[in-house]
């Protein structure tokens, strides 16, 4: 759909208490050719909407989200987010087998933040082990709100099959 | 606290998960905080020790010096804990030390780290088995006082393989509580009067009252004692480890019970031969057929010799089910160098339900193959024009590395016949991605060619 840049931001001032943001923030953009594409806008636009007002250390979180208005990508869709440096739950699994208390540990994190994500009447709707982020320090994080949307709009299915609700099936 | 006993669920979790898939709304939390809270009780009531809840553990990148590992040896650490002393060691560099691993460069450590590590190792695993203990002590004490409690411990149960929990139980049941067998005795006595602990002093009961509570006091302890055994045995299966899901190191068995096993493998002569039609199936690649030829050319003590196709000689215990494991080692294990761990006992008497634990370890490299069983279907069925019984056999097999790195996953099934041999075999492999292996998955299939295979019955 886009590209994810890893970015500096210039307006880090690490002695400055009120800078909230941090000095790397993960950017992705939309690419040119899917900006005619009204279905893929509003995805873009859904999870930036989805995730703007979820403030949990589990759920990746957004700082800004628009149109470039200057540079070589004038005009093109961007959602500036926490940059999560770590390995997606998927990858975990595969190089270390993870016991009880990791599973259940992660887990835990992981439905604190969907139920945050719910408590602001968002639905993930693409919850899968490839879209959360183990940080090294263990704090599961949930990501990707591309199909997201709100619960007033109902709960049909979607997602990636194998990782959908059992009674769908 | 060994690989084995963290990979088997907590009480209570298996339940949770099929809440949580249940097709039926009403069954399933409410909420993802609902969820949480049902998690964090299954965490509470495993009671794992703190040391093995750092969220640390789950950090990948740090690579150890080989220096390291050799310091390891010098502390006869068990190679299934190694994993867990080093995350242990890399929980107190983060936590004590505020060093993050991320570096990439192998890291050593000093030699204090280690010591205090396994120091901490040792005592959580203590704690772990104390605390379990102490859980089962609690069910029996409820299963005590209302025989229709059922305790959701223990249960030997295939699809929840919660047979063994946290760590292994003290050899002897602690010492019980004197107010509760007080409690017992008023209780017994249908008495109402004040809490009055056996070895407090009435002052006014004569000798014999005092003899004759003590006689009962004996007899009830006695009979508490006993019936808190038998509790224990249901509770844990069985005093032997082996049955208890714990793999003990397969020793030889006496020559009567070798025979005895052997009569009733009819199959098991020498002049045996096995010839499977097999086929290897891979994702964008052609299938492949091949012969898989097993020759069982002499039986010595209590070892079956085979010739796999013609060229490989594998060695199995008559003990030993003719697993994959054996013949078709998953990973790179060597050919001399295997100690087998298993805990069966009786390979002639299967039933529904039991579960099998194999460990092959190659204990030249370190390289690990574990192998958990379920014994799915028995049923009666004809082979060859004889009566046989035929049982279906589930397993789950997975290959460590020296470094504890899993680098092989398989699921199973077998087709077992009360002859002593195997028709059918499905081997479902997943070789994970690792620096020598770019990984793939395939599966491999053999159904018994009979007209081909000689049966000497």
């Amino acid at each position: 759909m886009g590209e994810v840049f890893l970015c500096l931001n210039p307006l880090f001032d690490g002695d400055d208490p009120h800078c909230k943001e941090p000095r790397t923030v993960a950017v992705k953009t939309l690419s040119p050719d899917l900006m005619q594409d009204r279905e893929v806008l509003k995805r873009f636009e859904a999870e930036a909407r989805a995730l703007t007002p979820i403030q949990h250390r589990n759920v990746v979180r957004l700082y800004d989200w628009g149109k470039f208005t200057q540079g070589a990508q004038v005009g093109q869709h961007y959602i500036s987010m926490e940059f999560v440096e770590g390995l997606s739950l998927h990858k975990l699994g595969r190089l270390r087998r993870l016991s009880f208390p990791d599973v259940i540990d992660v887990a835990i994190q992981i439905c604190e933040g969907l139920d945050a994500v719910h408590k602001h009447g968002v639905i993930h709707r693409d919850l899968k082990p490839a879209n959360i982020m183990i940080t090294h320090d263990g704090v599961a994080k949930i990501i990707d709100f591309g199909i997201a949307k709100p619960t007033s709009l109902g709960t049909n299915e979607s997602g990636y099959p194998r990782y959908r609700s059992a009674w769908i099936h | 606290m060994n690989q084995a006993t963290l990979d088997i669920a907590p009480p209570g979790f298996i339940k949770l998960i099929n809440q949580v898939t249940s097709k039926d709304p009403a069954k399933r939390p409410a909420t993802a905080a609902e969820f949480v809270q049902k998690l964090l009780k299954v965490r509470a009531d495993a009671q794992w020790p703190a040391l093995l809840n750092r969220k640390s553990r789950l950090d990948l990148n740090v690579m150890w010096s080989t220096d390291l590992l050799q310091k390891m040896k010098v502390h006869l650490i068990a190679d299934e804990d190694l994993i867990f002393i080093l995350q242990g060691v890399e929980d107190h560099l983060i936590t004590e030390k505020d060093i993050r691993l991320k570096s990439g460069q192998p890291i050593d450590v000093e030699e204090s780290v280690i010591t205090q590590t396994l120091n901490a190792f040792k005592s959580a695993r203590y704690e772990a088995a104390m605390a379990r203990h102490a859980r089962l002590k609690t069910d029996m004490l409820a299963a005590a006082a209302n025989p229709t409690i059922k305790t959701e411990r223990p249960t030997l149960n295939t699809k929840t393989q919660s047979a063994s929990l946290m760590g292994t139980p003290p050899p002897a049941i602690a010492p019980i509580d004197k107010n509760v067998i007080s409690d017992r005795i008023r209780a017994t006595n249908g008495t109402q009067s004040r809490k009055i602990p056996i070895n407090e002093s009435s002052g006014s009961s004569s000798v014999f009252m005092r003899l004759f509570t003590g006689a009962l006091f004996i007899a009830l302890t006695f009979g508490i004692f006993s019936f808190f055994t038998e509790k224990f045995r249901e509770v844990i299966g069985t005093r032997l480890p082996a049955e208890n899901g714990e793999a003990v190191l397969i020793t030889s068995p006496s020559q009567s019970r070798v025979n005895e096993i052997l009569k009733h493998f009819t199959a098991l002569k020498p002049g045996l031969r096995l010839v499977y039609d097999a086929r290897v199936m891979e994702k964008n690649k052609p299938t492949e057929e091949i012969q898989d030829r097993r020759d069982l050319f002499a039986i010595q003590k209590d070892r079956l010799l085979w010739m796999q196709n013609e060229r490989k000689r594998v060695s199995t215990s008559v003990l030993a089910l003719p697993l994959d494991v054996f013949f078709f080692p998953i990973s790179q294990l060597s050919e001399n160098t295997i100690a087998e761990s298993s805990n069966i006992l009786s390979p002639e008497n299967i039933e529904v339900g039991q579960l099998n634990v194999w460990k092959i370890k190659d204990t030249a490299t370190g390289i690990v193959e574990n192998t958990l069983c379920r014994t799915v279907l028995k049923t009666p069925t004809k082979f060859q024009e004889q009566d046989q019984i035929l049982w279906r056999i589930e397993c789950d097999r997975e290959a460590v590395d020296a470094a504890g790195v899993l680098t092989h996953r398989t699921k199973e099934s077998y087709d077992y016949l009360s002859s002593g041999i195997v028709t059918n075999y499905e081997i479902n492999v997943d070789e994970f991605k690792t620096g020598t292996s770019p990984g793939r998955q395939y599966l491999r299939t053999g159904t018994l060619n009979t007209t081909l295979s000689t049966f000497k019955n």
